[in-house]
């Protein structure tokens, strides 16, 4: 097993908002673990809060309560200069559009965090022109962001991501402003890095691309994860005092495991109804053995149909 | 240590290739660093520059350089009687090789290190004239006395003094310099021809008032010297302040005048007398030996002037220090020590006592355009910064510590802020020797002396440090404000920005209103357009008058300036309320609603306020005071020339004396008219106790005397009108009892028959020409009431001494200085003063403030500069700053020409809004700084001796204003055409997409 590099708990964070709405809660307690060389996905509607998360696990954002854990270091206990060096050892970051900084060309722009980090000259020159090279920009080297293409600018800004070594990349929405030829190019990218560099990734995106790049992806509703997907998921991960959602249309949606656990989809009655409690309680009837859409028959527990994918009524 | 240096070359590129691919957000911090520097520099240069002419032309005014005295009093040791080892000396002293001349000579005895206005500087005195007896014109009424010797610096017995020569003077540098005021004859060609000629130069005022001419002789001549009473007074005693003297008087004969030389020269008041010079050996030997004895000889000796320093009067006299050294270290035979003294010494001293009240008041005057370039740069600053927000931000992403981010933007704004600062440093050196020949307001004349002004190394680091330090102070807290806001972002404290004091703003406003007022009242009043009784204005406590002069303009102008910059900021809002239904606005008049709360608009408000107010307030008060100066010489000479005869003539006579020495130039003898003021003495009918001096104001003198509103408080025309109908008006000494009278009676006095009744019209200042003290305590009345007095005859036949002269179209400067020439060789004639070079005296030296027409040059041009440079490069940032704005404007359907429409509504209305509000602040501001300008020249004219100031009427050049305000605006539109149509062209999805 891994080495987790990020671990955050409990993180909340409040904009505070003179409007009338009142302050904006954009993460509700949400804990989330990444191990070294992991690639997590965090997908979610606009307004989910994915953006914010993201900042907050970076140190660009200190949440209003909680703890972010960067290569075993609470970060949101740091002193500025300090987080920054720590910040500089062990994560980078991309975002959707380039965020090139407009005045230098592209080899100044990927040199830039090495001389904030005090890197020799020399030094830090040959790892530039070896990382253009290893990107494919070389030619471009000399080129002001303004003169470069959407794919050269999100390169450029990959490798100056990718110059300080990181341990982590947290990247938003990476390929959201690029042309589906280019944003497929970035991801292979990204695999290769993920493969040959052992970088972890935390990707916040929409793209469904993006998301199966990763070994395990996280969705984020409301400033809280609704479900997680992926082959790899841990359990224990998934906290016990879990909140669900019972949204203004009167649904109720359970993740699959708390759904495998109260014994799949079925018919439930209603036991206790007060305010704020609910209690429900499944009808023990009998159950069909033979799948409502196919007629294939289930086997044992089953509570999806081999053959279609149809849930047992 | 060494990292960082390692580092230097890459940072040192990146600080460049940065400030200069940001050039464009720069620009407004380049321009404000400019500016200060700009104008900092000029003033300090300015300083130095005034001081080394004002130094060169005293310098001028010296014939030596050095005297070597007795180090003792009379009595003490190291002294000699020797007069052969006397006159030895020299030849040690001109064997240094800074000492290019030196001779005997012998004249006020020596101060012996005496300071200035002390007891012991009262006590030398000088080889006095006591007689003199012509032989070939009549010597009897020419007085040894001087009269005015009491009247400038220090009190002097008031004989003409002498200064005696040794053989030396009259050859080699002192031979030069001597012969270089020669206005007739020849400096004798060495010291036998000068002994053999027995040769005697007079000061022309000497030789006009004996009318001799060269060649004349002087049957005798006598004069005093003190001498060494210890052993016995073999002469007169004399007791003057509370010193004794021993006088001893010598007696010469037979003197010949060799040379006449000018004795006009401009005397500061430690310049003594202009003396009689005659060879010392042909005093006899033994009273030789006296005048050593008493104090009177020293050695006069002259260096090289081109090689003294004069950068600075301070490194000037260093050098002139460091010479006395080694003069004073110089071993002389006979154990005598004699001690060196520069002679300019005293006028040093005198000049920066005079140097510092102008340097004060030039202070005061260029605090506006040290205002308005401080404020450019502080909002340039703001607005570039504002700019890098996101970049600072991104930089912070990539891992910049904001230790080293500040670093990052202080290296740049650093190199951007010493480039402005050096080009504004070198133009003004550039620009001062300009600012220097300036003799009125835009009006350039190069002067006789060629100065280079420099800045000392402190003084130019100082400059340095001011602007640039002031740009990276401001950035550096400014980019502290970003680096914290974007650390504690996280909890998103709502930055609540400071609500600006407005309360401020309108409590200076209102202050510097009550102080315009106060000005603006005192104004009318002075003119005439007031009662008399507001002629102290609303605040009539001197001390507080005074305060209210020197900051109420400031107050008024930044208070003004900040209030009204407001109305300049929503202007837009109200342009489209005026025009919002017509065709030209009315697709985008919901555009144009929500402008004018970007912060750029604001500021290019205020800064528009600003420029063009100092443009107005330069221009009115550098044509003003040219108007001063043009009335100051009016006041002096009264017509085109003011003649002064020796005796009274009639005017045929005073017109063919005139006539004569219009030979060789253009002004025909019938195109002069001349006219006198008679003066009679007059009282009230039945009153013969209360005299009036009373002049009379004949009909010629409209047209010949230069009259000015400040004459009678109004226009001249109309009181010498009603004067000529049979009315007077009094000065000011009388109006307690003139002026409530409507009718006078009035009688010659001394029984003469004359009588007649004239009406009141009103009080007089002054009259061009003549003395204000004195008519003052008179009355004027007109012609016809003259000829009711003492009959036609009397009148046409009246004779004067003072004639004014107007000589005709043709009568320009060149024609006025040759007739003035002329005159003044004309033994009739005893003084003469022209109205051209009693100009040019005021314009050079400074009229009512020395060289402030050069220095509010300067402010109109800065101020100029800074109103169409700031437009353009607020406009460019105010508009980069909406791009995205307009960007979205297009993008939801407006078109290309909309939009520039929208921009330039907007942009026109603010800026013709301000530039108007503008000009009225400037018109106020021009008010109130009237007070301060009165003030000061109150001062000024009071050290230079002028017992009446001149009244500041203000001059309005609305042509030129026009023109400027014409000019800032064509600017404003190429800005606004290229700035638009970069910011319509661009690539509309990157715009929006935020890159």
């Amino acid at each position: 097993m891994a080495e987790e590099l990020l671990k955050a708990t409990g993180l909340y964070h409040v904009f505070e908002s003179q409007a009338e709405e009142g302050n904006v809660v954009a993460l509700r307690g949400l804990s989330v673990a990444l191990r070294d060389g992991e690639a997590v996905a965090v997908v979610g509607p606009s307004g989910a809060g994915k953006s914010t998360l993201l900042k907050a696990l970076g140190g660009l954002l200190k949440p209003s309560a909680g703890v972010v854990q960067l290569a075993g270091e609470d970060i949101t206990r740091m002193a500025p200069e300090q987080l920054v060096q720590h910040r500089r050892a062990t994560v980078s970051f991309i975002f959707q559009e380039g965020n090139l900084l407009p005045h230098l060309s592209a080899r100044d722009n990927v040199l830039q965090p090495l001389r904030h980090a005090g890197v020799p000259h020399r030094e830090a020159a040959a790892r530039v022109a070896e990382m253009l090279d290893y990107l494919g920009i070389s030619e471009r080297a000399h080129a002001l962001p303004e003169q470069l293409s959407g794919g050269e600018a999100q390169r450029t800004a990959i490798a100056r991501a990718l110059i300080t070594r990181p341990r982590l990349i947290l990247a938003d929405e990476p390929t959201g402003s690029v042309d589906p030829v280019t944003a497929r190019s970035i991801m292979e990218l990204f695999t290769r890095l993920h493969k040959e560099q052992e970088v972890a990734f935390l990707v916040v995106t929409h793209s469904e691309m993006v998301a199966d790049f990763a070994d395990r992806s996280l969705e984020l509703q409301d400033g809280r994860f609704i479900a997680q997907h992926g082959e790899d998921v841990e359990l224990e991960d998934l906290a016990l005092t879990r909140e669900l959602l019972l949204d203004a249309g009167g649904n109720l949606t359970l993740t699959p495991d708390l759904l495998e656990e109260l014994g799949g989809p079925g018919r439930y009655e209603v036991r206790d109804l007060r305010r704020h409690r609910l209690t429900l309680s499944r009808v023990m009837d009998e159950r069909s053995n033979v799948c409502e859409a196919c007629n294939t028959p289930f086997d044992g527990d089953e509570t999806q149909c081999g053959n279609c994918g149809a849930l047992r009524g | 240590m060494q990292a960082a240096a390692r580092e230097f070359p890459d940072r040192t590129r990146l600080a460049l290739l940065s400030a200069w691919r940001g050039r464009s957000r720069g620009l407004a911090v380049f321009a404000g660093v400019f500016l200060a520097s700009l104008v900092i520099t000029t003033v300090l240069v300015y300083g130095s520059g005034l001081m080394q002419i004002f130094f060169l032309n005293y310098l001028d005014d010296e014939y030596y350089d050095f005297r070597m005295d007795f180090h003792t009093d009379i009595g003490g040791k190291g002294r000699t009687v020797d007069v052969a080892l006397w006159e030895s000396y020299c030849a040690e002293y001109e064997a240094l090789p800074e000492i290019t001349d030196c001779a005997v000579a012998a004249g006020r005895q020596g101060g012996h290190g005496a300071g200035w206005f002390t007891e012991a500087y009262l006590k030398p005195q000088p080889l006095e004239l006591q007689a003199w007896e012509g032989r070939d014109s009549d010597w009897s009424n020419v007085s040894v006395f001087l009269f005015e010797g009491n009247e400038e610096g220090p009190p002097t017995r008031g004989y003409r003094p002498l200064r005696l020569l040794g053989p030396s003077a009259y050859d080699g540098e002192l031979a030069e310099r001597h012969a270089s005021r020669l206005l007739r004859g020849e400096w004798p060609d060495g010291g036998a021809a000068a002994v053999e000629q027995r040769s005697v130069s007079l000061p022309s005022q000497v030789a006009s008032m004996a009318d001799a001419t060269v060649g004349d002789q002087l049957a005798s001549l006598t004069f005093t010297y003190d001498t060494d009473a210890s052993k016995g007074c073999q002469g007169e005693e004399v007791f003057w302040q509370q010193f004794s003297y021993c006088r001893v008087s010598v007696t010469l004969e037979n003197l010949t005048i060799s040379s006449i030389f000018d004795d006009t020269i401009v005397t500061s008041p430690i310049t003594s007398q202009q003396p009689v010079f005659i060879p010392w050996e042909l005093v006899p030997v033994e009273n030789r030996s006296a005048i050593i004895a008493g104090d009177h000889a020293y050695l006069a000796l002259t260096i090289d002037r081109t090689a003294l320093p004069t950068e600075s009067t301070d490194s000037a006299e260093k050098e002139l220090d460091r010479i006395q050294r080694s003069l004073d270290s110089v071993a002389l035979e006979g154990e005598t020590d004699l001690d060196g003294t520069h002679v300019i010494k005293d006028l040093l001293s005198w000049l920066r006592i005079q140097n510092y009240f102008i340097q004060i008041f030039n202070y005061i005057v260029m605090i506006p355009i040290i205002v308005l370039s401080v404020s450019v740069l502080l909002y340039g600053l703001l607005l570039s910064l504002e700019q890098r927000r996101r970049e600072i931000a991104i930089h912070r992403v990539i891992g910049g510590g904001p230790d080293a981010l500040l670093r990052m933007v202080l290296g740049e704004l650093g190199v951007l802020a010493f480039c402005a600062w050096l080009a504004g440093y070198l133009l003004a050196l550039l620009a001062v020797p300009l600012i220097l020949n300036a003799v009125g307001f835009m009006q350039f004349r190069p002067g006789e002396y060629d100065v280079s002004p420099s800045l000392g190394l402190l003084a130019t680091l100082a400059t340095l440090v001011v602007t640039v330090g002031l740009a990276l102070l401001f950035g550096r807290s400014r980019t502290r404000d970003f680096l914290e806001q974007e650390i504690s972002e996280g909890v998103q404290r709502v930055v609540v920005k400071p609500q600006p004091r407005y309360w401020l703003h309108w409590l200076l406003f209102g202050v510097g209103l009550i102080a315009l007022a106060d000005s603006y009242i005192e104004s009318l009043a002075n003119d005439g357009r007031l009662a008399d009784d507001w002629e102290k204005g609303i605040i009539s406590n001197p001390v507080l008058n005074g305060i209210f002069a020197v900051l109420g303009p400031f107050l008024l102008w930044i208070g003004g300036a900040l209030v009204l910059a407001r109305l300049g900021a929503m202007a837009p809002g109200m342009m489209q309320r005026l025009l919002g239904r017509t065709a030209a606005l009315r697709d985008i008049g919901r555009g144009l609603r929500g402008s004018g709360s970007a912060e750029g608009v604001g500021k290019l408000a205020l800064i528009m306020l600003l420029t063009l107010s100092i443009v107005t307030m330069a221009a009115v008060q550098g044509y003003t005071g040219m108007a001063v100066d043009e009335r100051t010489a009016s006041l002096a000479a009264g017509g085109d020339l003011k003649v002064e005869f020796q005796q009274p003539l009639d005017h045929a006579a005073a017109l063919a004396t005139v006539s004569v020495a219009l030979e060789g130039t253009d002004v025909a003898a019938s195109d002069i008219r001349l006219v006198s003021v008679p003066l009679i003495a007059m009282h009230p009918a039945g009153d013969e106790y209360s005299v009036y001096q009373t002049w009379v104001l004949l009909d010629g003198s409209r047209e010949v005397v230069r009259w000015d509103r400040q004459a009678f408080g109004g226009d001249p025309g109309k009181t010498l009108d009603r004067l000529a109908a049979g009315g007077f008006s009094y000065g000011e000494q009388l109006e307690f009892s003139l002026g409530e009278q409507p009718q006078l009676m009035l009688n010659l006095t001394g029984g003469a028959p004359g009588q007649v009744t004239v009406s009141n019209v009103g009080e007089h200042t002054w009259h061009p020409g003549l003395d204000t003290d004195i008519t003052a305590g008179g009355i004027f009345i007109g012609e016809a009431s003259f000829r009711t007095l003492v009959g036609d005859g009397a009148v046409d036949a009246w004779r004067e001494t003072t004639w004014f002269v107007e000589l005709g179209p043709q009568g320009d400067a060149e024609a006025q200085s040759a007739v003035t020439r002329a005159l003044a060789f004309d033994s009739s004639v005893s003084k003469v003063t022209s109205w051209d070079e009693e100009h040019r005296e005021v314009e050079r030296n400074g009229g009512l403030v020395f060289g402030t027409l050069g220095l509010l040059t300067l402010q109109f041009a800065v101020a100029t500069i800074a109103a169409v440079a700031s437009s353009f490069v607020f406009l460019s940032l105010v508009l980069t700053q909406r791009k995205r704005e307009l960007a979205i404007l297009q993008a939801i359907g407006a078109s290309e020409w909309q939009v520039g429409r929208l921009v330039l509504f907007e942009i026109m209305s603010i800026t013709v809004v301000s530039m108007l509000l503008g000009t009225l602040l400037g018109v106020g501001i021009s008010y109130a700084f009237n007070g301060m300008f009165s003030l000061f020249g109150l001062i000024f004219q009071s050290f230079g001796g002028a017992s009446t100031s001149v009244d500041r009427t203000l001059v309005w050049p609305w042509g030129e204003l026009l023109v400027i305000g014409l000019a800032v605006l064509a600017v404003v539109m190429l800005a606004l055409v290229w700035t638009t149509a970069r910011a319509t062209r661009s690539d509309l999805a990157r715009i929006l997409k935020g890159e």
